[in-house]
């Protein structure tokens, strides 16, 4: 997943097919994109979910690890996690927007995180153009 | 009857040129300028949309929906204060649109005001009771205001010595807060300390938040990348803890001295 985004930088530019390249990932039940105005540029999450206000929150949190970090630093945060017991959320930070993920429990943190890095590097990639 | 259909055809021919210099006259209908502007937002080219919503504004300053797309074209540009600038020109010509309250109250949220955030999507609410995004902010501004007015526990200085809950060697900054915001202890600490305790209970509220909303519990762990550090955090219902790493640290080393640290300080605040 990794390599084939990275060789292929206009895949940046199609968030959607980035997106679904993601949700190829082992143990990742759903994801989206996001503006900064909180906007849903594209999602496939579980039924169960709505994809409005989560979308509405993730740009939020996005926004705030912008806007202050954990330590109040400004400044870009390329990538952070939220876990709970039943599951992780994975959130990129891109010029257009958010890219979340939703894994299991039991899905490889290294992994994902890998897949996401290089997926946000291709929107920063393709985006600067 | 050569004679009359040259006639024609040089009627046809000025019709044809006639309809071109129409068609090359006419301006664009401003919804046509919109759709454009919209398209050139979604390849990117973010200033030429800005732009040619700018030239439609200044033909129609009356837009509801010229001054939307531009306020949402500034927040994508991270230019808030252009965006809350347009948002308020919305609510100008139509006090309660949705779209602008909610963008309104994005922004109060993210310069740390629960209060205002709260009544611009509670106005919201009130004209359009189905709208998921503003229930799903409010109760994050909620939760905020809350905290916000909430008496905090008297915790002395002192009440755990950084010393005693084995801070690892590694670790750049240390931050254990009760979620109230109360600061137990810091390291170091400066005068922002206070400030960083409050960002990092808003950071998990809203985090919460988001979990709860992808059905998910709430948070327990976080790791938050930045540029030349990783911060480790652990929290409960309680309390939180934060342990700043270099980069360069290994995750599951870093994730091991949190745990260790974790136990330690809800010991210690036992």
């Amino acid at each position: 997943m990794s390599a084939a985004v990275v060789e292929r930088p206009a895949l940046g530019r199609d968030l959607r097919g980035l997106l679904a390249e993601l949700l190829k990932l082992e143990h990742v039940t759903g994801g989206l994109v996001v503006a900064p105005d909180g906007l849903t540029i594209a999602a496939d999450l579980p039924r169960e979910i709505e994809a409005e206000p989560l979308s509405a929150l993730a740009a939020t949190l996005g926004r705030e690890l912008e806007l202050r970090g954990p330590q109040l630093r400004r400044g870009t945060f390329p990538m952070a996690q939220f876990a709970s017991v039943s599951g992780t959320a994975f959130l990129g930070s891109t010029p257009v927007g958010f890219i979340v993920l939703l894994g299991e429990p039991r899905a490889d943190w290294d992994t994902i995180r890998a897949a996401l890095r290089s997926a946000v590097g291709a929107v920063y990639r393709a985006w600067a153009r | 009857m050569a004679k009359i259909l040259k006639v024609s055809e040089a009627v046809m021919a000025f019709r044809r040129i006639w309809h071109m210099l129409r068609g090359r006259r006419r301006r664009p209908t401003s919804a046509q300028m919109f759709r454009q502007a919209q398209r050139l937002r979604d390849e990117g080219r973010f200033e030429d949309a800005a732009g040619l919503i700018e030239s439609v504004l200044l033909h129609e300053p009356g837009s509801v929906v010229g001054h939307l797309l531009a306020g949402s074209l500034h927040m994508t540009r991270r230019k808030t204060g252009q965006a809350r600038t347009s948002y308020e020109r919305v609510l100008a010509l139509e006090p309660t649109q949705p779209r602008a309250l909610l963008g309104l109250a994005r922004i109060a949220i993210e310069e740390g005001q629960p209060g205002p955030c709260r009544e611009l999507l509670s106005r919201a609410l009130a004209r359009y009771p189905d709208f998921p995004e503003a229930r799903a902010l409010l109760e994050v501004a909620r939760g905020l205001a809350a905290s916000a007015d909430a008496e905090r526990a008297p915790t002395p200085s002192d009440a755990i010595r950084a010393d005693r809950v084995g801070l690892p060697a590694e670790s750049r900054e240390a931050l254990f807060v009760r979620r109230d915001a109360t600061l137990v202890f810091a390291t170091p600490r400066g005068p922002r300390t206070e400030a960083v305790a409050a960002s990092a209970v808003k950071l998990a509220r809203i985090a919460t938040a988001m979990l709860a909303r992808a059905g998910l519990g709430p948070l327990r762990h976080a790791v938050i990348e930045g540029a030349a550090q990783t911060t480790y955090l652990r929290t409960d219902d309680a309390a939180l803890l934060t342990l700043a790493f270099d980069s360069d640290v290994k995750a599951a080393t870093a994730v091991t001295h949190l745990e260790r640290v974790w136990g330690s300080c809800r010991s210690e605040l036992a």
